[in-house]
């Protein structure tokens, strides 16, 4: 007997805290009493660690490799709280193709109707840095993820990655792919970076899900092999988590972004670019005036 | 014109192609050029790295379209291929191959090794090069061609194993006067490639030369290595083979010359002859010797078949699709000493931009202001397109244009790839009495054998 399974899938550039995030998430959920699956979709396969007291699993592709077929129960690992751990694995560095390594896993799960098996309210993709080749986007295709939520910092260099992948939900938007929930705004602690992000989800048609700020509850909890709602629970990092983890819980609907071009993309860095120096110099301007 | 092409003969090997989807083209990919080297060089055992249909499709493609020709020393099914699945696709065909290699050699028995790769492992990108570096230890070399069917068509699977080889199999020794290397001549792509090697060779070793073919005489490993002492390199196309010869001019300072179509019939032989004879300045004396009496073997042919030719050549107006190289030279032939009326050409082997002067000028200079209408086409829709809109009876091209000639009545003879209805092994056109042979073969079609 299966109940509405939602698939999620969570995309940022490399190492922007899509792991620590998602797995924050995956925890919030679950201790609000859901059952959820986490899938690392990374060949560094390291996205469940911190559900897992920091150890690493056996990879879909890793037990695939020696044997040819692969049992669920065999690479399906309990995390806190019961969450199912999987981490789809990869080539070393610098062989093979990742990408389809990542669409070999995914496939595997859904051929073989794992989800459905696993009784799972939800799924949440933890997926590998910018949507590089056809693999990365696999989640977000037709039939797997239905919403996609990007970590993104106030970084242009995160902002690109988010806004390529925004390209890549738009592409297969009108082919069953998944749509955007929205933007996850990590490391937000500078009023200046709320207000890049608020203009970049203006500008692109889409919306901020929650701001995490940076704080050192992360650090330590993650230092002891934990998410910071496992290891400190009371904490207000905690809460924004848990509160991250409920906006999701209800979101229902998303929508095509609107990507910005290459050019207009360079254009509206730049007049951010103008606004920080004149920051910094003193010449302080709000954001209120819409540069 | 539906193919542009980059720089074909440079050592880059992309090759860049317009959207446009092409219906039936006349030649298989990169890979196929490469296998076709390999597997006809003696003694030479070919490794496939590539996914477990890409061997088979060569092998089928060419024996059949190649004038159903049969397997080399290893060949057809019995090639080895690292036969690349899901599992390699993801974590690399490094190991598969060097599993391969090391089986194939261990269980063949070869002069050297050759590993030429497919698509997926050029995707993926496998370090090839490192993995066959790990044999350098063995009795017998392995060499490598990157040959990913992506990259190009069977033209640049044949060059740039050849470069391969050039680069891996030979080193720098004493120049040998008189002898010479010759390229140009696929195989299977070229269905006449085998006949017209060993036509072009007896030719220049007529005048006193020694030839390294290397593919398609039993040459081996030892005549790969012959190439780098070569005096003179003799390309017999506009274009295909200059990459190679280029190559060893680059590397041991061998000079090249590229005759730009296949001398069919005395008239461009003699030509041939003289240019190669100029190059590597060979004694007047002995080259006016050679050259009369072949041309008065070939004159005096040419007169037999004259009579019966006379009968029809004005009525029959004639249409040729082929590889640049092939087309030029049999309308040549067919214009300038058959007195026929080729109407239309259609060459089909892409040939790079900065050649296409070189071999409109080849048809440009017809005896009698014979003016046929060229075309460079590789798309078989827009390539019919044109034929349709064309008068002529008679037309020399593939098995592909067969069965609209047979609708027309005319008469057709498939002179180049794909040629499924012809045995060929060592039939040619090149030559003295090459043109005779092209005579023979399509007025017997009409003669009316009663
Ligand atoms: N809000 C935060 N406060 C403090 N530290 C954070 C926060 N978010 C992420 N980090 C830290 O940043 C580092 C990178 O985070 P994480 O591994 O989650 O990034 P990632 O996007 O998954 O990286 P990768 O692309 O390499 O998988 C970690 O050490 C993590 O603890
Ligand atoms: S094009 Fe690629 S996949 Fe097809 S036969 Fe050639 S190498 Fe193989
Ligand atoms: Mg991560």
């Amino acid at each position: 007997m299966s109940k509405k399974l939602t698939q999620i899938a969570i995309y940022g550039k490399g190492g922007i805290g899509k792991s620590t995030t998602t797995s924050n998430i995956s925890a919030a959920l679950s201790v609000a009493g859901y059952k959820v699956m986490q899938f690392g979709c990374d060949p560094k396969s390291d996205s469940t660690n911190t559900l897992r007291g920091g150890t690493y699993i056996p990879t879909v592709l890793d037990t695939l490799r020696e044997k040819n077929v692969v049992k669920p129960e065999e690479v399906i690992f309990e995390g806190f709280n019961g969450i199912y751990c999987v981490e789809a694995g990869g080539p070393a560095p610098g062989v093979g193709c990742a990408g389809r390594g990542i669409i070999t896993a995914v496939q595997l799960f859904k051929q073989k109707k794992v989800f459905e098996e696993y009784d799972l309210d939800y799924v949440i993709y933890d997926v590998l840095g910018d949507v590089v080749c056809g693999g990365f986007a696999v989640p977000i295709r037709e039939g797997i993820a239905e919403h996609v939520f990007t970590v993104s910092s106030a970084d242009f260099m995160a902002i690109f990655a988010a806004n390529n992948l925004f390209k890549g939900i738009h592409k297969y938007s009108n082919s069953g792919g998944a749509l955007l929930g929205g933007v996850i705004a990590n490391s937000i602690n500078e009023p200046y970076a709320k207000d890049i992000v608020d203009d970049f989800v203006d500008v692109t048609k889409t919306q901020v899900v929650e701001y995490i700020p940076r704080s050192v509850t992360v650090t330590q909890s993650e230092l002891q092999g934990k998410t910071t709602v496992e290891a400190a629970p009371d904490s207000k990092q905690a809460q924004v988590y848990k509160k991250l983890a409920e906006k999701i819980a209800n979101h229902t609907e998303s929508k095509v972004p609107e990507p910005l071009g290459i050019e207009e993309l360079r254009n509206w860095a730049a007049k951010w670019g103008e606004t920080l120096l004149a920051l910094q110099s003193g010449e302080v301007r709000s954001a209120a005036e819409k540069i | 014109m539906s193919l542009r092409s980059a720089e074909n003969t440079s050592n880059k090997i992309e090759k860049e192609t317009d959207s446009k989807c092409l219906e039936s083209p006349k030649y298989t990919c990169a890979l196929g050029g490469a296998l076709a080297v390999i597997t006809n060089i003696d003694r030479f055992v070919p490794i496939i790295h590539a996914g477990a249909g890409c061997g088979t499709n060569q092998m089928l493609s060419f024996r059949s379209g190649g004038g159903n020709q049969g397997i080399g020393y290893i060949n057809g099914m019995i090639t080895p291929s690292s036969n690349l699945s899901e599992k390699e696709v993801v974590f690399g065909g490094e190991e598969r191959l060097a599993q391969q290699i090391r089986a194939t050699i261990d269980l063949m028995d070869g002069d050297a090794f050759m590993v030429a790769n497919g698509c997926i492992a050029g995707m993926i990108g496998d370090d090839i090069e490192a993995v066959v570096r790990g044999f350098t230890e063995e009795e017998v070399p392995v060499a490598y061609v990157n040959s990913s069917g992506f990259a190009g068509n069977t033209y640049l699977g044949y060059e740039e194993t050849l470069k391969s080889l050039i680069n891996q199999l030979t080193k720098e020794q004493d120049i040998v006067k008189g002898r010479v290397n010759v390229f140009g001549f696929v195989p299977y792509q070229d269905i006449f490639w085998r006949g017209n090697l060993s036509k072009i060779g007896n030719i220049l070793r007529g005048i006193g030369l020694d030839v390294t073919q290397v593919i398609g005489d039993f040459s081996g490993l030892e005549g790969v290595r012959r190439m780098s002492s070569a005096e003179l390199t003799i390309v017999v196309s506009p274009w295909v083979g200059l990459g190679p010869a280029k190559l060893l001019e680059e590397k041991y300072g061998i000079p090249y010359l590229s005759f730009p179509n296949l001398p069919v019939g005395p008239q461009d032989t003699t030509e041939f002859v003289r240019l190669v004879s100029k190059a590597l300045k060979l004694p007047a004396r002995r080259i006016n010797k050679y050259v009369q009496q072949q041309e008065r073997q070939a004159y005096y042919e040419l007169d037999i078949a004259g009579d019966v030719c006379a009968q029809f050549s004005t009525s029959l107006p004639i249409a040729a699709v082929a590889d640049s190289a092939t087309a030029v030279g049999v309308v040549r032939f067919l214009a300038n000493e058959a007195g026929f009326t080729p109407t239309i050409v259609v060459i089909n082997d892409d040939p790079p931009e900065e050649v296409r002067e070189t071999i409109l000028s080849r048809l440009n200079d017809l005896r009698a202001n014979v003016k046929p209408k060229v075309i460079f086409e590789v798309d078989n829709y827009e390539l019919n397109k044109h034929l349709a809109t064309a008068y002529y009876r008679v037309i020399l091209a593939s098995s592909q244009e067969r069965f609209a000639a047979q609708e027309e009545n005319q008469i057709h003879l498939s002179i180049s790839y794909p040629a499924f209805e012809r045995l060929v092994v060592n039939d040619t056109y090149a030559g003295y009495g090459g043109g005779i042979a092209l005579l023979e073969d399509f007025m017997t079609k009409f003669i009316m054998p009663y």
